[in-house]
């Protein structure tokens, strides 16, 4: 016995693979379970999935299906639904009902107001091919757009990559122009040197204060450029990349211990002490000795053109697992942040002046860092402007 | 959807990448016994499972074991680029596929400038553009790439240039020779006025000009009716063509 809800339907229009494209009537009431997306497939009894499978086949090959019953998943409950479908292009055309009676029944009446369902599956198909004509134009005019976009990103990294090239011939080419005329520098005034050395004296006794002063100041300006040159060549050296370092097992106390004297004198003229705390557990390190000392050299250097007369410039060392620092702690007048990021850089100068009106190269700094980068070390400035500095490098142990 | 953009008529864009007109049933351009064949499908399979990372490291490890460049271009993207208009005709990849296969290969493409652009600069100096921004605008940065390849100094100026700016960047670049790429037919009407810009113009009186690209494929004698001095067929073409004109110019 056919009961009303027996009787009652759904339409549905699907694609080839049986997902749900429209509903076009539900007199089922299961909107939840038939919606826009879903594949016949995952409405049945999993069971069933080959059941559906013969029926899309036998609509895709025959053109139409009639009777063919698919277990429905209704909250749960496994219900068997009368399914009919006709092929339509691309499309199905489907209709299931609870009973085949209601299936009929249902079919009949859709057949009753054929047109009006013929007019609502003409508009839903033709509204979907705007749909999608619209979504191929607009994604054409995207990917159109989007490849422009793309060519003028090609087009200025071409520019960039031609110009980065240029760049990096312009540079080795003042690398190279540096390096000669530092080097073409170096002889005249190593003459100027040796002969101020002559007539200071063979002529010294006989000439006057004045005279004297005159040798003085051309011996101390002509060291003074024979340093800048030095620096120059150094910096040269290391940015064209031809810096080599003789890496070898070294006594870093000894190093320490040997150098920091040396420095004693000049630190004398200024009435300045140079502290070495104690380096006596320190291990041995992989370094280069003579680029290290450089690296000390320059930073005590450093220290004392900052110091005022009667302070303290202190070398320290300490060792940890992996690496050993070293730090150069000035009594000077500290660091302005702003100086800082620039402290590194060749030729940059400080806000700061030397306090006995000592000249800056601005080469020191860079080739020190430089010398601790090639190591694969670190090195950075501890400073509070108006208690003085502490440079530390470190150097890894490995 | 019946309005296929122009592009897909029309594979060709540039000179370099001058393709007979289409047919649905084109054979693969990946032939198996190509210069390397292999590398090139590998290349291809890639980019169109979306996997430009390994596309790239395709390449670079081509060129670090020794492949020439130029090879690289000729044999793998120039191909690569074919086969993938061919399957976008023939709706075997989506438009989405064959506008990413183009984007990684011209990302690709520039990872290799450090070796293009590292070539001494021993012939003249050429300034690029098309007139049209699509796809398409690789070929001509390709061809241009070429050029500097054999020694050229090269400007490789984007579509969206206007004709005065062209003209400026000929003057500043004392250039010898201008390429000019089009599309479609429609293009040609565009190059035309930029040759007449150039030719109107004392100081560009020995820039030679060169035009590329499918409509001057099908009309063997289109570049002489606009004005130009002449049109290769491929790169390799544009530069003996360039060459000649400018060994011309030098003479006279």
């Amino acid at each position: 016995m056919s009961t009303h809800t027996d009787q009652q339907g759904i339409a549905l229009l699907c694609g080839a693979n049986g997902a749900v494209l429209r509903v076009i009537r539900d007199e089922l009431e299961l909107p939840d379970l038939f919606r826009v997306g879903r594949t016949l497939a995952e409405l049945v009894t999993a069971s069933e999935a080959d059941t559906v499978a013969a029926f899309l086949k036998v609509l895709a090959d025959r053109g139409a299906a009639f009777n063919w019953t698919l277990p429905v998943d209704i909250a749960g409950v496994s219900t068997p639904l009368y399914f009919a479908g006709v092929a339509e292009g691309d499309h199905f055309y489907l209709v299931a009902a609870r009973s085949s009676v209601g299936l009929a029944r249902f079919h009949e009446e859709l057949m009753l107001i054929n047109n009006e369902q013929t007019n609502a599956l003409r508009a839903a198909l033709k509204e979907l091919s705007v749909q999608q004509r619209q979504d191929a134009r607009r994604d054409s005019a995207l990917y159109e757009d989007l490849s422009r976009l793309n060519n003028e990103l090609a087009t200025l990294q071409r520019e960039m990559a031609k110009k980065n090239i240029e760049l990096e011939q312009l540079n080795t080419v003042k690398n190279e122009l540096l390096g000669m005329a530092a080097h073409d520098l170096r002889s005249p005034l190593g003459v100027i040197q040796n002969y101020s050395d002559f007539l200071e004296a063979d002529a010294g006794p006989q000439l006057s204060d004045e005279h004297r002063a005159f040798i003085s100041t051309i011996k101390r300006t002509s060291r003074f450029m024979l340093g800048l040159v030095d620096d120059l060549l150094d910096v040269t050296t290391i940015e064209a990349g031809r810096l080599t370092l003789d890496r070898q097992p070294s006594d870093l106390g000894r190093l320490l211990a040997d150098n920091v004297p040396l420095n004693r004198t000049l630190a004398a003229r200024k009435n300045i002490t140079i502290e070495l705390a104690t380096t006596d557990s320190l291990p041995m390190v992989t370094l280069d000795a003579r680029r290290i000392e450089q690296v000390l050299n320059n930073l005590i250097g450093n220290a004392m053109k900052f110091a005022p007369p009667g302070s303290r410039v202190t070398v320290s060392a300490a060792a940890t697992a992996d690496a050993v620092t070293i730090r150069v702690t000035d009594q000077g007048p500290g660091i302005p942040a702003a100086d800082l990021p620039n402290l590194f850089k060749p030729f940059a100068k400080a806000t700061a002046r030397g306090t006995a009106g000592e000249k800056s190269t601005g080469l020191g700094l860079a080739i020190v860092g430089k010398v601790v980068a090639a190591h694969g070390g670190r090195i950075w400035v501890e400073s509070e402007v108006g208690k003085g500095a502490s440079f530390v490098v470190s150097l890894p142990l490995a | 959807m019946n309005a296929r953009p122009d592009h897909a008529v029309d594979l060709s864009d540039s000179a370099l990448l001058a393709w007979p007109a289409p047919c649905a049933d084109a054979p693969s351009h990946l032939l198996p016994d190509a210069p390397h064949a292999l590398l090139t499908r590998s290349y291809l399979d890639a980019l169109l499972a979306g996997d430009r990372r390994r596309a790239s490291a395709l390449i670079l490890d081509a060129v670090a074991a020794g492949v020439a460049v130029k090879d690289i271009y000729l044999h793998v993207f120039q191909r690569a680029q074919h086969e993938v208009g061919r399957l976008w005709q023939v709706h075997a990849i989506s438009v989405a596929q064959e506008h990413y296969c183009t984007a990684a290969t011209q990302l690709i493409m520039s990872q290799l400038y450090p070796h293009i652009f590292a070539v001494e600069n021993t012939g003249g100096t050429l300034v690029a553009t098309c007139v049209s921004g699509d796809l398409h605008e690789i070929g001509v940065r390709m061809v241009a790439d070429f050029f500097e390849m054999d020694g050229w100094n090269t400007f490789y100026l984007g579509a969206n240039m206007p004709d005065a700016d062209i003209v400026g960047a000929l003057i500043e670049r004392q250039a010898d020779v201008l390429a000019i790429s089009a599309t479609i037919s429609t293009h040609v009407r565009a190059v035309s006025t930029l040759i007449e810009s150039v030719r109107a113009n004392e100081q560009c009186r020995a820039v030679n000009i060169l035009v590329g690209g499918y409509p001057f494929v099908v009309a063997p004698d289109l570049w002489r009716k606009i004005g130009a001095d002449g049109s290769a067929a491929d790169a390799q073409g544009a530069i003996v063509l360039a060459n000649q004109l400018r060994r011309r110019g030098i003479a006279s």
